[in-house]
């Protein structure tokens, strides 16, 4: 929990950094370590300026199965911003008594911006999987995160996933920390109810208007907002909160 | 003297603290189909999240107090974790409540001028300033502050739904040894970093609907 750093004998690490803006174009620098045969998610430069890129987090084998530990760093520089995408979700499969951990530190220097539309992370019977999320930043630094989490696939008892989720500003002082230990029992009145997605969508640092997208929405003690849904299936979920994060 | 006598009187629902207008998001629950049959899941769920949250800020902020430490990042750790504002409004609305009395009760504790002088302290914080002074353990603080909520939503219960009150009160029973080993949990925290944080969607979607309800029995 320390380290962000796996144990590569059998995990991978994914960089993505894009540099501070100087000059014509911004500077992006990816790289991939750990075994040949991990899975890892390989970032793909779609498009990048003067201030901006774009990148797809593509996976390279079949992922998640037991033992494995992907884990993606992502750093933006001052004034720069990032556009990270997700072909397709991912299915954590039956580990049999396996586990695997899925680990993210973003780290947003001042006025940079990341947005991150994640795809629907699926948590299949039997899996047992941990999913990190650290986020640090800096003044001016804005993000827009979306995670959707599905218990099971369709028709399907739901796995583990115990998930901490963490934010803080340069400083020190907490924006927003969470734990959620999900699996079969936490289909329970309060928790998630009958639902097995749970959708989120994360806004730090951005100008939300107060009264935009409503339902669903949580604000935060120190600014920020995440707007949560429960549902059954994932095209139940609302695409509202995603544009308001992401155009405000 | 035992801190029995001073907990019996913080856990007393006759306390004029306002503990009347809370159901503890079960106003909301029910009116989102939860039945009188799941009011004990409900009950759980709670323990296992929010009231975790509330337990472990109010032991961090106890261990402070004594060791003269500040505050303010236990007041930022719990708003951290308490992503639903009318959540952390209700919060501090009770600390205020709480926080008149426990003034009356210890004019002169050191412990309640600080907590006084914080911004808007949460309930927790409040709490810890009256164990700080009376001599409450933080197992029993932990304890207080779970028998408490239980107590709240099922007395909330029997306004909401068609319950045998002799039922709810079982409810509470069976789920003391819950509130133990939430007690016992929290009770060595000392750093506001280390404060829990269970969440529970649907908790904090349902504070957040029942905000914006005009028609309602409970404030919250």
């Amino acid at each position: 929990m320390t380290t962000s750093t796996p144990d590569l004998a059998s995990g991978s690490l994914t960089r993505v950094r894009v540099g501070a803006v100087d000059g014509g174009r911004v500077r992006v620098e990816t790289d991939v370590t750990g075994p040949s045969t991990a899975p890892a998610l390989r970032p793909m430069l779609l498009a990048s300026d003067a201030r901006s890129a774009r990148i797809s987090l593509v996976p390279d084998g079949a992922m998640l199965l037991a033992g494995d530990q992907v884990t993606v760093e992502v750093e933006v520089g001052e004034g720069a911003s990032l556009t990270l995408i997700e072909p397709a979700g991912t299915v954590a499969y039956d580990m049999d008594g396996g586990h695997a951990s899925w680990t993210v530190a973003i780290t947003l220097a001042a006025n940079a911006s990341l947005v991150w539309a994640g795809e629907p992370f699926v948590v299949s019977a039997g899996a047992d999987v941990t999913r990190d999320t650290r986020v640090t930043l800096a003044p001016g630094a804005r993000l827009a995160l979306r995670e959707t989490v599905v218990l099971g696939r369709h028709r399907e008892r739901p796995g583990r996933v115990a998930t901490t989720w963490s934010a803080h500003q340069a400083d020190g002082r907490p924006l927003l920390i969470e734990s959620l230990d999900l699996d079969a029992r936490s289909l329970a009145p309060g928790i998630l109810g009958q639902h097995r997605v749970l959708a989120s969508v994360t806004a730090l640092g951005r100008d939300v208007p107060p009264d935009a997208c409503p339902d669903g929405r949580l604000d935060l003690e120190c600014g920020g907002t995440l707007w949560r849904h429960l549902a059954g299936e994932t095209h139940e979920v609302p695409a509202e909160p995603w544009e308001c994060a992401t155009t405000g | 003297m035992s801190d029995d006598l001073l907990m019996m009187l913080l856990a007393d629902a006759r306390l004029p603290v306002a503990g009347h207008t809370q159901s503890g998001q079960l106003e909301a629950a029910v009116r989102s189909g939860l039945t009188a049959d799941q009011v004990p899941v409900f009950m759980r769920s709670r323990l296992a999240s929010v009231v975790r949250v509330e337990a472990g800020t109010a032991v961090v902020a106890l261990h402070r107090l004594r060791a003269g430490l500040p505050l303010e990042p236990v007041l930022d750790a719990w708003a951290a974790r308490t992503p639903a504002a009318p959540m952390r409004d209700t919060s501090r609305t009770l600390g205020r409540a709480l926080l008149r009395l426990v003034r009356r009760l210890f004019p002169d504790s050191t412990h309640v001028a600080e907590v006084a002088g914080l911004k808007r302290p949460c309930r927790p914080l409040v709490l810890a300033a009256a164990a700080a002074t009376g001599g409450i353990a933080p197992t029993s603080l932990g304890r207080l502050v779970a028998y408490d909520d239980l107590q709240t939503v099922a007395s909330a219960s029997l306004k909401l739904l068609p319950l045998d009150p002799l039922d709810a009160t079982s409810w509470v029973h069976d789920l003391l040894p819950e509130a133990e080993r939430l007690a016992t949990g929290v009770a060595p925290l000392t750093e506001p970093h280390h404060i829990p944080a269970p969440s529970a969607p649907q908790l904090d979607l349902w504070a957040q609907t029942h905000a914006h309800t005009t028609r309602r029995l409970f404030s919250a």
